[in-house]
């Protein structure tokens, strides 16, 4: 059996894919009906997986702990968490008085300290960027991010004159999003190579 | 492992064993490492000339380790710690921030400032919001995580401000699974009591599958709402949901992202389907740039970016009361960042640029290398 | 009079910023610990909500209350469903691992399908589209009446708008012969350098843009923090 779920893996990547591909294309009443169902599959199965995504989190921390090393105590912690929230919302409902509280006591300082410490590393790494790589592009980078932060805020209450008014709106709209776009197309081509490849089975990442 | 005849009779390396934990696992004897020939091997191995050159290159590798001369004696030089000069200048980057960040939260006068220049796309975002109506129904996606919540919650008060005062009803849903249960944080902040109740459809898993399926039908998409009730039945607590059948019925489409792959996501997938529907993002400023080009393409109707776009959209009569909290401590901020990258960027320059320095830089590059 | 659960979420909050902080300093067990109370909590939401939204309205209700042919219809993602369990349950991750690969490749399937088709319908054709429009003539006859200078000023923009992305474009751009190692002939070297000024430029505004997406996270912190500063001298004072 094992020798032939390769081929029937890629079948099925093949086939759906090709259905639900033609389907931007040819608006045949059968081909958005097939299309819609396997969407429908796919909603379902991503639903499942994260699921069993998060089961298998519960069961490789659970290992952790088992093995009493020093990385137990964390595990531990995460695996209280997990349960509990679990536990509290299943009793209480998704929108309630103690998820808030969740959201509000403990997913928002997490989250947001991560983002404020973000803050701090992002200006560390820009303030040391020259003394590690002097270059023509890292000038540039540099006198970009400047112009668009000064630009953004008023200095004591006033907006820079020409930076402001002028040269920030400039640099977002002309040169920035020209680059914004070539980045975007180089993306989606990008993305068509390895989506083909895939749908022309000449790649399995689902094999393991 | 290979048995050994003398094994039996010297236990003596096994009690002294150099792997401590594994005497009865690995039945090592030191007389195997103490002999020069090479041990017979029971089958025969065929070895390839590269193989073969690999295993005389690393026999005369061992066999140079016991040459050479030691290192002559040195006085110990002052060992340089690149990791702690970092960590202070880190340090002092947060400390400068928070304390700046910190005197401006207890001492602001909590006065927005005038904007000099309303982007066309916000103009035209509030055009939008302003024509709703009481028979309207708007779909809202908060598509953003806990952690940009500080920055997203003002963008959302000010398109949900207009939205409440127009009496339209939001129905809304979320791709990230604490999507909604953030609607709810804001809703409880911001909604009068007289406001209309908005509609939570839900979490919507499979990321850009997920927002094709919504397109191709909505109902089957969502059968339920948060509540575990069919919003869809004529009975419901919201009739007025009884018109919407796809996505396109809806009177406008706003998104609220974080994230520049998933606002692309949206465009993508949803936008094609929309037909005139005006579609909206509120974005944070991290994402805005990225989807810059969608704007000036003409896919997308609005745009509002980041707390700068929020304070954009505010008018004077109305100001954003989320946001007259922040605005001074944010300005100060970011005047705290430029000055850093600023004095940061300088003193590099000079730094590198001072030729006795750069020797040294090198001098401790090479000691640190191996 | 305050509320004792009000303060202890309060501290809660407190602590767990403070304890993300400190990796500013460095890795250490407390941020190790508070990371993990965030990962276990936000995974237990999850699991609800897609329990909620998956199973019992996508699975449960329809089995329950659908139609034969919406049932029979079902059995297949729950077929599917069951197949993906294979690579997670110990003992039969060991033999049928390979069970669950029909399952990962209907969804590879309809995500490569779905990213290819909005690739194509959503981000190249339209803005293909928008870079050939650069230039509306009717907007350039309107700019030419009022104003030469903005006619200059439009026509200006709309080069360097082509230029920028056809360059950026370029400056991906590496071939190779077998045999040979990568190099690129001179004038699209050229364009390349001037492509990767222009990347240079946009990721200058991006880094800008998360530099401003997390201010305000600072900000909100700091307010926290100080609120609750003010609620322990309250306490103390009473």
């Amino acid at each position: 059996m094992t020798r032939w779920i390769t081929p029937i893996s890629t079948a099925i990547a093949t086939g759906v894919g090709i259905i639900v591909l033609v389907g931007y294309f040819v608006p045949a009443a059968w081909i958005l009906d097939l299309r819609a169902l396997f969407l429908r599959w796919a909603v379902i199965l991503a639903g499942l997986t994260l699921l069993v995504g998060i089961f298998n989190l519960l069961a490789v921390h659970g290992r952790k702990v088992y093995s009493l090393n020093k990385e137990s105590w964390s595990s531990l912690a995460l695996i209280i968490a997990l349960v509990g929230t679990a536990g509290v919302i299943a009793w209480q409902q998704t929108h309630s008085a103690a998820a808030l509280w969740i959201l509000n006591w403990i997913l928002i300082p997490a989250e947001s300290s991560l983002m404020a410490v973000l803050a701090v590393i992002l200006i560390y790494a820009a303030a040391r960027l020259l003394y590690r790589r002097k270059t023509v592009f890292s000038v540039i980078f540099l006198v970009t991010v400047v112009i668009v932060l000064s630009g953004s805020v008023p200095f004591w209450g006033t907006f820079i004159p020409f930076v402001h008014d002028r040269l920030l709106g400039w640099i977002i709209s002309v040169p920035a999003m020209a680059g914004a776009r070539g980045l975007l197309l180089g993306m989606a081509l990008g993305i068509i190579a390895t989506g083909i490849r895939l749908l022309t089975g000449n790649q399995h990442p689902y094999d393991g | 492992m290979m048995d050994n005849p003398q094994d039996q009779q010297d236990d003596t390396p096994q009690k002294k064993e150099a792997v401590p934990g594994l005497e009865d696992v690995l039945p090592l004897n030191a007389a195997m490492f103490e002999s020069d020939e090479i041990l017979p091997v029971p089958f025969s191995v065929d070895i390839s000339e590269p193989q073969y050159k690999h295993i005389r290159l690393l026999e005369r590798m061992l066999a140079q380790e016991n040459e050479g001369t030691p290192p002559p004696a040195q006085p110990p030089k002052a060992e340089y710690h690149p990791d702690s000069f970092q960590r202070f200048l880190r340090l002092a980057i947060g400390v400068i921030l928070i304390l700046t960040i910190s005197i401006n939260i207890l001492y602001s006068n909590r006065s927005p400032s005038a904007v000099l220049a309303v982007p066309g796309e916000i103009t035209q975002t509030r055009m939008i919001l302003r024509g709703l109506s009481s028979e309207s129904m708007v779909l809202v996606a908060f598509d953003y995580e806990p952690g940009f919540s500080a920055e997203m919650e003002p963008l959302a008060a000010a398109v949900f401000q207009d939205i409440l005062t127009t009496q339209a009803v939001p129905v809304i849903l979320s791709t990230s699974p604490l999507g909604t249960l953030q609607a709810a944080r804001l809703m409880q902040k911001i909604q009068p009591p007289t406001a209309r109740q908005p509609i939570y459809l839900g979490y919507l898993p499979g990321g850009a599958a997920g927002l094709m399926s919504l397109t191709n039908s909505l109902r089957n998409t969502f059968p339920l709402d948060v509540d575990g009730e069919s919003p869809w039945l004529p009975d419901s607590a919201n009739p007025k949901l009884q018109a919407i059948n796809s996505i396109a019925d809806f009177a406008a489409v706003i998104v609220l992202s974080a994230d520049a792959e998933n606002a692309r996501n949206w465009l993508e997938q949803v936008q094609p389907a929309l037909n005139k529907t005006p579609f909206i993002f509120a974005l944070s400023a991290q994402a805005a740039p990225l989807i810059r080009p969608y704007l000036s393409g003409n896919q997308l109707q609005g745009m509002i970016g980041g707390v700068i776009g929020a304070h954009a959209y505010q008018e004077p009569k109305q100001p954003n009361a989320m946001l007259q909290m922040t605005w001074d401590g944010f300005a100060a901020g970011v005047w705290v960042a430029v000055a850093f990258i600023v004095c940061g960027s300088g003193i590099s320059l000079v730094l590198l640029s001072d030729p006795a320095r750069k020797k040294r830089r090198k001098q401790r590059q090479k000691r640190r290398l191996p | 009079m305050m509320d004792m659960t009000e303060i202890m979420a309060a501290a809660l909050g407190f602590l767990i910023t403070c304890a993300i902080f400190s990796y500013i300093l460095g890795d250490n067990p407390l941020l190790r610990l508070a990371l993990h109370v965030l990962a276990g909590a936000a995974a237990g939401y999850t699991a609800l909500v897609v329990f909620n939204t998956t199973i019992k309205a996508q699975i449960y209700e329809p089995y329950m209350h659908g139609s034969t042919e919406e049932r029979l219809l079902l059995g297949v993602p729950i077929i599917l469903g069951v197949l993906l369990l294979a690579k997670l349950v110990p003992p039969l991750s060991s033999r049928l691992i390979w069970a669950g690969n029909p399952t990962l490749a209907f969804l590879s399937g309809v995500g490569a399908a779905v990213a290819v088709g909005g690739a194509v319908t959503g981000t190249i054709l339209p803005q293909v589209w928008a870079s050939v429009n650069v230039l509306d003539p009717q907007a350039v006859m309107e700019t030419a009446r009022s104003s030469p200078w903005s006619l200059v000023e439009m026509v200006g923009n709309a080069v360097i708008i082509l230029l920028g992305t056809l360059t950026t474009l370029i400056a991906f751009h590496f071939g190779a012969r077998s045999g040979q190692t990568p190099q690129r002939p001179g004038w699209i070297n050229t364009l390349a350098q001037i492509g990767q000024g222009f990347i240079a430029i946009t990721l200058g505004v991006l880094f800008a843009g998360v530099l401003l997406a997390a201010l305000p996270a600072m900000i909100e912190r700091c307010q926290s923090a100080l609120e609750f500063i003010y609620m322990l001298l309250g306490l103390v004072i009473r």
